[in-house]
């Protein structure tokens, strides 16, 4: 999710830095000594034969499981609560112990430091872009293989569609979301009545710059919108435009992604139509922070504002009413195109740890994926559940009439399809790929760079980071 | 007014902005943590006497871990600063009193140890820890800075600037390195001493990035860790993420306060040598 590391305080976001500089020096160090291994199932890279529930069965005393995670505030307290409630059922069985283990990027920068001590957790709970990352340093065992060898526990077809996707390479889903959050377009509806606003034009990219312009023109004090200018969101506008981020295919198929696009023409629309609206005064600079974007919007200095679905909790904790989060407008045809997802997935490392230990994992994550847990955890987290069985609860149905956000949001994410463009881009590289592409779209959206000649350079600055990595990879 | 006043009168305006510049971060935090939530929320920083509040402070400490963690965190002052005291006392003795071949060399791998970001030592430091059994503990937090190049560097420094003569005086005396470094050297380094001491008290107790990495359990985690937590988890009460910072900041303004007259006699004994 885009706004986790932009709420931290600066401090915090500098410790991030650190830790994304340490992770990418890391980097080619831990994937050459990975990518040395053809290992066994309990040393080096995983081997092919996922273990089943007979591993468990032959555990003589409790299995413990570790859990990293990065999980603050009400999200981190839900885990816990569901974690609580898993030790209890499995008592004598299982037991899991969690671990904070600060910011996402922290997280990671400790997991990269585990894997040369041979010290990684059981289970690994990580954000959406560290995704290709963990694939390529072949820890873990795939959610596919792990759901094939244990047929009782978790069945895949239940996950949503959208969310599957994105953690999906090559045909096989590698890790189960577990958070998951998306874009949404936020409006104050007492400043679009004022400037009288067609609602019914608000579901593509050209209607919302139109009604941006039209908020701006009748009430001069109020800006049109405002969103984080960090990397999620041109990554947003990408997969709204129906088009790949990084190619080919977004990294999704063997060979993983070469470079990354951001002159296409669907792009270079997208985000000029964006772009004009700061340089001519109607968008609102906020900075990359989405706490900023949020507080204006809140203070009725923005009619509208593009934030992820974590802000529906920060607008209700500044006590804004009178909103309506809208989905997120496309630019692209709503066949290919829509939102794509954030978020964090589970991951079963396989790389020193024992069968039965694996299967304890995935019981954890089968547990943490069901229907009952995703529901008590969306509502105290307010991200959107992944498992598409709590669309039948009575219970989530009235919390969805009583929170209508929500209920948007689960439409979106019900809705969103399935198709590359939304998958967004698989990249071990893709923390890089944002600190090159954020300071020149920076630029754009300020207008001391023409968009053409921003997109030109982020384009190749990031492609540059994803060969540095493919190189240190050997890839 | 004549130009000198004029000048005293810039002299003194620049003073007032830069202590303005230093001091206000300091100010909000104490206030903000000493008020109650809906005067933080109002943004209210002027607090009414009647009004101020420890009930932020006692949250804090109620927080499960974060009085176990603040002890880790001295605990793991108390012996880092000291280790790297010791070691860089006696580094900085071999490399000024006694002549011997190579100590130019010897002082400037010391030195080129200063260009190695810390982050780039990360993963050999935790690869070594984790051999050596020692992760999760608070040894684990502190083995690997048991010694530090520029503690050495000041303390190098210091000594150099001493008068030989009354160490050689002490040696011809018959007294051994050991003591002439204890009972002659150090008490004429005071002041840098106590510079020294105090720079590798505040990097121990700032510490975040290793302590997070090396240990796992709440209860073994150090109080900077603690309150990045602390952070995460009170994102919707900033009053009582700032009373966790001031619990954390606390000590470092102490030994700022009463240390400072050491600090900028060290410091400037350092410069001028």
């Amino acid at each position: 999710m885009s706004t986790f590391p932009s709420s931290l305080p600066p401090r915090a976001r500098l410790r991030a830095r650190v830790a994304a500089g340490c992770l990418t020096t890391a980097l080619a160090l831990t994937l050459t000594a990975c990518g040395g291994s053809d290992g066994g199932s309990d040393d080096g890279k995983a081997a092919d034969a996922a273990p089943g529930p007979s591993a468990l069965d032959g555990a003589k005393n409790a299995v413990t499981v570790t859990l990293w995670h990065g999980l603050g505030g009400p999200a981190g307290q839900a885990l816990q609560n569901e974690i609580d409630a898993f030790n209890k059922a499995n008592a004598g069985k299982i037991v899991v112990k969690a671990s904070f283990q600060g910011s996402y990027a922290d997280a990671i920068a400790k997991y990269t430091s585990a894997i040369r001590s041979g010290g990684t957790p059981s289970v690994m709970i990580s954000n959406d872009i560290t995704s290709g990352y963990l694939r390529d340093a072949g820890q873990t065992v795939s959610a596919q293989d792990m759901a094939a060898a244990n047929p009782k526990d978790l069945d895949l077809d239940k996950l949503r569609p959208a969310a599957r996707n994105y953690y999906t390479a090559d045909g096989k889903l590698l890790a189960v979301p577990l958070n998951t959050s998306m874009p949404l377009l936020y409006v104050n509806d007492k400043l679009l009545d004022r400037a009288k606003v067609d609602r019914s034009t608000l579901g593509t990219l050209t209607g919302v710059a139109e009604a941006a312009r039209k908020v701006h023109a009748a009430l001069p004090d109020v800006k049109g919108i405002d969103q984080p200018l960090d990397g999620w969101w041109f990554e947003q506008l990408t997969a709204a435009a129906g088009v790949p981020y990084c190619t080919p295919d977004n990294g999704r198929k063997s060979g993983g992604a070469t470079a990354l696009s951001l002159t296409s023409a669907a792009q270079r629309s997208a985000f000029g139509i964006m772009a004009k609206l700061y340089t001519d005064g109607v968008g609102l600079d906020t900075g990359d922070d989405g706490n900023a974007a949020l507080s204006a919007f809140a203070a009725g200095k923005t009619a509208m504002m593009f934030n992820s679905s974590g802000a529906i909790g920060g607008l209700t904790e500044a006590g804004m009413k009178g909103y309506s989060a809208l989905p997120y407008p496309l630019s692209g045809s709503p066949s290919t195109a829509g939102a794509a997802i954030g978020g964090a997935a589970m991951w079963v490392d396989r790389a020193g740890h024992s069968a039965a230990e694996q299967v304890a994992g995935w019981k954890l994550v089968s547990y943490l994926a069901s229907p009952e847990a995703q529901e008590r955890f969306a509502k105290a987290s307010g991200y959107a559940p992944i498992n598409t069985d709590v669309d039948n609860s009575s219970t989530w149905k009235a919390f969805l009439a009583q929170h209508e956000p929500y209920a948007v949001l689960g439409k979106q994410f019900a809705d969103t399809p399935a198709t590359t463009a939304t998958s967004g881009c698989l990249s071990g590289a893709m923390p890089g790929v944002r600190e090159a592409v954020v300071p020149e779209m920076q630029q754009a959206f300020s207008g001391k760079k023409s968009i053409d000649s921003a997109l030109k350079a982020a384009q190749d600055a990031a492609t540059a980071k994803i060969k540095d990595y493919r190189e240190q990879a050997g890839q | 007014m004549t130009r000198r006043h004029a000048a005293s009168l810039l002299r003194w305006l620049w003073l007032g902005a830069v202590v303005v510049v230093v001091a206000f971060p300091v100010y909000a935090t104490v206030v903000t943590a000493l008020l109650p939530p809906t005067d933080v929320a109002a943004g209210r920083l002027v607090p009414r006497p009647d009004r101020l509040t420890l009930d932020n402070v006692r949250t804090v400490l109620g927080t499960a871990p974060l009085a176990q963690q603040y002890l880790v965190s001295v605990a793991v002052t108390a012996l880092q600063a000291a280790a790297q005291l010791t070691t860089a006392a006696l580094a900085a003795y071999a490399l000024v009193f006694p002549r011997w071949r190579g100590r130019g060399v010897a002082f400037a791998l010391v030195l080129a140890t200063l260009a190695f970001p810390g982050e780039s030592l990360v993963i050999p430091n935790f690869q070594l820890v984790s051999g050596l059994g020692l992760r999760d503990t608070v040894l684990g937090i502190v083995i690997p800075y048991l010694a530090a190049g520029y503690a050495v560097f000041l303390l190098r420094q210091a000594f150099l600037a001493l008068p030989r003569e009354v160490w050689e005086a002490a040696r011809m005396d018959g007294c051994g390195d050991l003591r002439a470094l204890v009972l002659v050297v150090l008490p004429m380094a005071r002041p840098q001493l106590v510079t020294a001491a105090m720079w590798c008290a505040l990097s121990a107790w700032n510490g975040y990035f290793w302590p997070l990495l090396i240990t796992d359990s709440p209860q073994r985690r150090t109080i900077q860790v603690g309150l990045a937590q602390l952070v995460v988890d009170q994102v919707t009460a900033p009053a009582v993420i700032y009373a966790g910072t001031l619990l954390v900041l606390l000590p470092t303004l102490l030994l700022v306060l009463f240390g400072q007259r050491f600090l900028v006699r060290g410091l400037a004994a350092r410069v001028t040598t």
